[in-house]
């Protein structure tokens, strides 16, 4: 057999196809596939007339709302009361507050609500030892405090500096211990 | 009602309007691939729900019936999946056609002829099958062919002719053991 066919060598078949497709489109005709399409459309929709236009507008309209709810969920979140940082930072930020040289005045302390659960366990150690640490630091700096209008650098001892350093160091450890731990967390 | 919504609505009416003029083009191919007048009408029935569904993205409405012929292929292709997942669920099924058209009283001979036809279409391999269909019942150029599957026109011409090769082939079977 050749490998190109032509059309003529296609006749019989083509007028074989031909024929079917008579026959069936002599029934196709015989339907109302108008109709049958409309009653399939409403049945579709659920009875009612097919809004084919209006779906053309519905993705638009149904984005905005839902950009709408969640810019509305957004908000309810931001502006929850109670809403704020962490408890570990909390804790962290009351404890400094308390320490001399930040900016808080010193009667300042954070509070926690009634229905907050508190900080963890961590939080509160290092409160704990900040605190101390702080009160320990603000001891004695009033036992060196600097007269007013002395204007010069107090004379400490040797011992006295250690001991100051030593302090530092540890509320230095302290804050390190609790940032390496948060980050486990 | 704003204008635009107006001319939206114009639009979209002068499309289904349109669309209505291609419903034998879109039988004729649904008939290609499901071999029976009754199945091809109720696929003609899909091609056009879903052709109404998505009538807002026609852009260009010169290309309205290529995008049609493409959805009735789509939609047929889909059909005959599912089919035949459901074949092999139903081993009772003849390879025949389950419903014939009730108003053709063809002679014995034609019957023969037209069924190994239904049969050879049956055997191609699906892409030489969606050529077939398109071009002998779809009657589509092959610049309509291309442009509907994209492929080129020289792709096309060589598909169409292996199918037109097999179909021969598979229809001068019977008569040359004969």
């Amino acid at each position: 057999m050749k490998n190109k066919l032509t059309d003529h060598d296609f006749k019989n078949i083509s007028a074989l196809i031909r024929q079917e497709e008579e026959d069936a489109l002599a029934f196709f005709r015989t339907r109302d596939f108008r109709d049958r399409v409309e009653t399939r459309l409403k049945e579709a929709a659920g009875g009612k007339r097919p809004p084919i236009h209006s779906q053309i507008r519905a993705v638009p309209v149904l984005a905005a709302f839902l950009v709408l709810i969640i810019a509305g969920i957004f908000f309810s979140i931001l502006k929850r009361p109670g809403a704020g940082p962490p408890p570990e930072f909390r804790a962290l930020a009351s404890a400094l507050g308390q320490l001399p040289g930040f900016s808080h005045p010193p009667g300042w302390e954070w509070t926690a609500s009634p229905g907050q659960t508190g900080s963890s366990r961590l939080a509160e150690s290092v409160q704990e030892a900040l605190v101390r640490a702080g009160q320990l630091k603000r001891e004695e700096e009033d036992r060196i405090s600097i007269p007013a209008g002395a204007g010069r650098v107090p004379r400490l001892s040797l011992e006295q500096k250690m001991e100051i350093l030593f302090k530092e160091k540890a509320i230095e450890r302290v804050l390190s211990q609790f940032k390496y731990d948060s980050k486990e967390v | 009602m704003n204008t635009g919504r107006m001319a939206r609505t114009e639009k979209a009416v002068r499309l289904t309007e349109e669309m209505m003029t291609y419903r034998e083009d879109v039988f004729r191919i649904c008939l290609g691939f499901s071999r029976n007048p009754v199945d091809a009408e109720d696929l003609s029935q899909e091609v056009y729900l879903k052709a109404f569904r998505k009538i807002g993205t026609v852009h260009e409405p010169g290309a309205l019936r290529v995008w049609l012929l493409r959805i009735a292929r789509n939609t047929c292709l889909d059909h005959q999946k599912k089919k035949r997942l459901f074949r092999l669920f139903q081993r009772s099924v003849t390879p025949g056609d389950a419903r014939e058209n009730p108003n053709q009283h063809e002679h014995l001979d034609t019957r023969e002829r037209l069924a190994k036809l239904k049969a050879a279409v049956r055997r191609l391999p699906g892409k030489q099958k969606v050529v077939f269909v398109l071009r002998e019942y779809g009657h589509l150029s092959y610049a309509e062919l291309a442009e509907t599957l994209g492929l080129k026109p020289g792709t096309v011409m060589s598909r169409l002719n292996r199918a037109r090769k097999a179909v021969l082939d598979c229809m001068t079977e019977g008569n040359d053991e004969k």
